[in-house]
């Protein structure tokens, strides 16, 4: 159970404060209700890109880092397709810099036509090492516009390609700052050995004076149902073949999010998983091969995703797959496979509040869902999944209709075999 | 209210004291040594068993890493299915690593189930039993990972420069090929496990809120009766055998980037010297606000990262920059890394720098010691290399005295160039 206290400044900005005495390092997280979802199709990347301009200096202080890292600060950041979260650790005793840094780039920045040049390229490079120069790292730029044909999930939260960063400019940045940068549209989360009134008057002091925006109204279309299953081959200079299937599923704040996450636990939470023993092990038809949730805000995705041994067909892999989804749907899980999942939410609960920085991460995050204390009903939400809802959902979701599936052949690889 | 002058920073303090919290040392009869480390009021406890087990050790490639990664895949009692279904039905995490001088075995667990989780352990200690099914699907996954390392340019990189500093039959170098996972097998795996996961090679760490219970617990199943052979573990020799060559290039004609590593071997923490070039690495390529990234990445924008390190082995050390850089602009990175290093060692750091980089470095420490956990880590690194809790206050006392002169010194007895070696993977421009 994680306390905390919440108050609202008068432009908007919520603040969270959690106290815990043990430990000296103070966490400030900041985050953003914007991200890569909030693009305009044809300019992509540019919640991420923005996010590397946050470092590039503000309207009064020229560097981010130098002054946070002269008080012992640390401080990193990440864009995914639904928010933009900054964070930093820093000695108890200088919590104040980090209200002065975060402040003033909530302020303004300096808008530097130098740093834009300069984080473009960084991105492109970004681009290029974790999409284009890693075996299988496009998946998810060809993954994306098979799921979604309507909602802005439809491209990777670094872009749709390369053109998309190059092509920013300047007037665009200032543009997405100012309607989408706001004391009203980001939530400040405080964690350590702190007091509320203290944070107040810090917030007060220097967040306090920040105007209220014109934030964006954010009017995403509904991914419409899918009613046909989406197939797609490619081929790459990869060592193995890898197929990755990915089905619709609810959004965040559904009930079901809670079952399908144990369904994906169920298929590959570990070695006493059940893909892990069946088809890794004993079938020997993947050497790796995983299931996960993306977890995103809006409807997300379910996906499972193997590499395979060398000798194994695709149409073999896939069969295996839809074997063991088909044995979920008709059985279900086993009492002891329910019973470890609610022990693993348990210890993964008691896990994530051992740093402090975890811990405001998921404040401030489930506070822009909706509320701070979603975080603390997380386990109840596991405990209520038992197995005629798991049964029920596997066969409502796992279904091909609702099935985008990427084969993804080594080069000089038969599709047919 | 008061107008803010938000071009002025607020006051700070500097860091004076880090409380470096000791752990709590006990010897028991059978040789293995607790370290328990009592912090936090988590519910959450860890545990973690170190041996003198790395490849230092090994007299077969891939033998110390195999029998480490097959420690819970069966004993006499429990087959590998079962260890996985007891550990992951208790929520507990399983980790398993070597270092080229040790092997670790990780658990962290909620601390109500500690006995369930010490009963499954100490099976895995005494009665691992290496499969021949679970040691053959072992191999095969291996040398399918095995291959597809061998796709991607930083791993293609790392393996060379590796081998170029070392020589390919010294241990530091981690050297291995396709075909030696071929050679492993159920006897070799069990010799060395017999031979050095042994209770005389054992320590343990034990973090979290510790009581006095958990302790009892500890001495209950690791510190009664000895297990393994227990045989005096001889120390071996190797010479280093280092590359005549310096520079390297692995063709991948088909990448858009190309991996890069410059670097040498170089001092470990026993050397004197190893506080000096820690902070040099750090003013290098050791944090966010690094030269080389201030350079090459916030300036030039050649690169979405690149850092360096000082890699300290309990018999050697070396020092190393690694980046991923667009293949047009290899050639230049490359260029501004050479004059980095020679920056350092023709110029006095700044002292605005110098300071910043300190305070860095103290903030770092208090991170490094911020809960059990974090200070369990920084305990591991000690014992690696038999040092004790002293090493972190003189450190502490190194960073605070150290001076740009002496700093610029060991820049000019280690940062030269021609001691550097350099491989790229990928496309050189």
């Amino acid at each position: 159970m994680i306390k905390f206290d919440r108050f609202t400044l008068k432009n908007g900005l919520r603040v969270i404060v959690h106290k815990d005495v043990n430990t000296p390092i103070v966490a400030v997280n900041i985050i953003y209700n914007v991200g890569a979802r909030d693009e305009n199709p044809k300019e992509t990347g540019f919640a991420h890109l923005f996010e590397h301009l946050m470092f590039g200096g503000s309207i009064n202080i020229p560097t981010y880092d130098e002054p946070l890292q002269q008080v012992g600060g640390e401080n990193n950041a990440f864009t995914s397709n639904d928010i933009t979260n900054y964070y930093i650790t820093i000695p108890k005793e200088n919590i104040e810099t980090a209200f002065w840094l975060e402040s003033d780039r909530m302020l303004s920045l300096a808008f530097s036509e130098k740093s834009l040049e300069v984080q473009k390229n960084v991105v492109i490079e970004e681009f290029k090492q974790r999409y284009l120069n890693q075996p299988y790292g496009d998946i998810w730029l060809l993954l994306r516009p098979m799921a979604y044909k309507k909602h802005s999930y439809k491209w990777a939260t670094i872009g749709k390609s390369i053109k998309h960063i190059e092509n920013a400019n300047m007037q665009q940045v200032k543009d997405f700052f100012y309607s989408h940068y706001a004391p009203n549209n980001a939530i400040l989360v405080v964690a350590g050995d702190v007091d509320t009134e203290n944070i107040k008057a810090l917030s007060e002091k220097w967040f306090g004076q920040i105007e209220l925006r014109n934030v964006k109204v954010r009017n995403l279309p509904k991914e419409p149902l899918q009613r046909k299953e989406r197939i797609k081959s490619v081929t790459r200079n990869v060592p193995f073949n890898s197929i990755i299937k990915a089905f619709h599923m609810c959004n965040r704040l559904d009930s079901n999010y809670y079952v399908l996450d144990v369904i994906s636990d169920l298929l590959s939470g570990g070695k006493s998983s059940r893909f892990y023993k069946k088809l890794v092990k004993e079938k020997k038809i993947f050497s790796e091969i995983d299931a996960y949730i993306t977890g995103n805000i809006d409807d997300g995705l379910f996906v499972i995703q193997g590499t395979l041994y060398e000798g194994i067909s695709m149409k073999k892999a896939e069969q295996a797959i839809n074997s063991e989804i088909e044995k979920l749907i008709l059985n279900g899980a086993s009492e002891y496979e329910l019973n470890k999942i609610k022990n693993k939410v348990e210890s993964s609960l008691a896990f994530s509040e051992i740093n402090v920085l975890n811990k405001a991460m998921n404040l401030a995050f489930f506070e822009l869902i909706g509320d701070a204390d979603l975080f603390n009903q997380e386990t109840e939400n596991y405990a209520k999944v038992d197995n005629a809802i798991i049964k029920k959902l596997a066969k409502r979701y796992l279904r091909k209709s609702n099935c985008s599936t990427l084969y993804y052949y080594r080069k000089n690889e038969s599709e047919k075999t | 209210m008061p107008i803010l002058n938000r071009t002025i920073a607020p006051d700070s303090k500097s860091i004076e004291k880090i409380n470096l919290i000791k752990a709590n040392e006990i010897d028991y009869k059978n040789k293995v040594k607790l370290y328990a480390i009592n912090a936090g009021e988590q519910s959450v406890k860890k545990i973690d068993f170190i041996f003198n087990a790395g490849t230092w050790y090994e007299k077969q490639r891939l033998v110390s890493l195999i029998t480490n990664l097959m420690l819970n895949e069966g004993t006499t009692t429990k087959s590998s299915n079962k260890i996985a279904d007891l550990f992951e039905f208790y929520g507990a995490t399983f980790n398993v690593s070597i270092s080229p001088d040790t092997a670790y075995i990780s658990v962290m667990f909620l601390g109500k189930h500690i006995e369930k989780i010490l009963r499954i352990l100490d099976d895995i200690l005494r009665n691992s039993s290496f499969p021949q099914n679970e040691l053959d699907n072992m191999i095969q996954n291996k040398k399918q990972k095995y291959l597809l390392d061998s796709s991607k340019v930083k791993v293609l990189a790392r393996r060379k420069f590796n081998e170029a500093l070392f020589g390919n039959e010294h241990p530091y170098s981690m050297y291995s090929e396709y075909s030696d996972f071929d050679l492993i097998n159920t006897d070799v795996l069990k010799s060395f496990y017999s031979d050095f996961y042994s209770s005389s090679n054992c320590k343990i760490v034990l973090s979290g809120s510790v009581t006095d219970a958990d302790i009892k617990l500890i001495e209950k199943y690791f510190g009664n009766d000895t297990w393994g052979s227990n045989k005096a573990i001889q120390s071996i020799k190797y010479k280093v055998k280092s590359s005549e060559i310096k520079n390297h290039i692995i063709e991948k004609t088909d990448s858009v980037q190309s991996a890069v590593r410059i670097g040498t071997t170089m001092i470990n923490r026993s050397s004197t010297d190893f506080y000096g070039l820690s902070i040099l690495n750090t003013v290098l390529g050791g944090y966010f606000g690094s030269r080389l990234m201030a350079n090459i990445r916030e300036d030039k924008g050649y690169t979405y990262g690149i850092g360096s390190i000082a890699v300290s082995y309990k018999h050697d050390g070396y020092f190393v920059i690694v980046t991923e850089v667009g293949s047009d602009v290899c050639q230049k990175a490359i260029d501004e890394v050479y004059i980095e290093l020679k920056r350092l060692q023709d110029e006095r750091i700044p002292e605005s720098e110098l300071s910043l980089v300190k305070n860095y470095m103290l903030g770092e420490m208090v991170r490094a010691f911020d809960g059990p956990f974090s200070i369990a880590e920084s305990y591991r690194e000690l014992i690696d290399y038999d040092l004790d809790m002293s090493y972190y206050q003189d450190f502490l006392d190194s960073i605070k005295n150290a001076t740009s002169v002496q700093l610029q010194e060991i820049a000019n007895k280690y940062f030269s160039r021609e001691n550097m070696y350099e491989v790229i993977a990928g496309k050189k421009s």
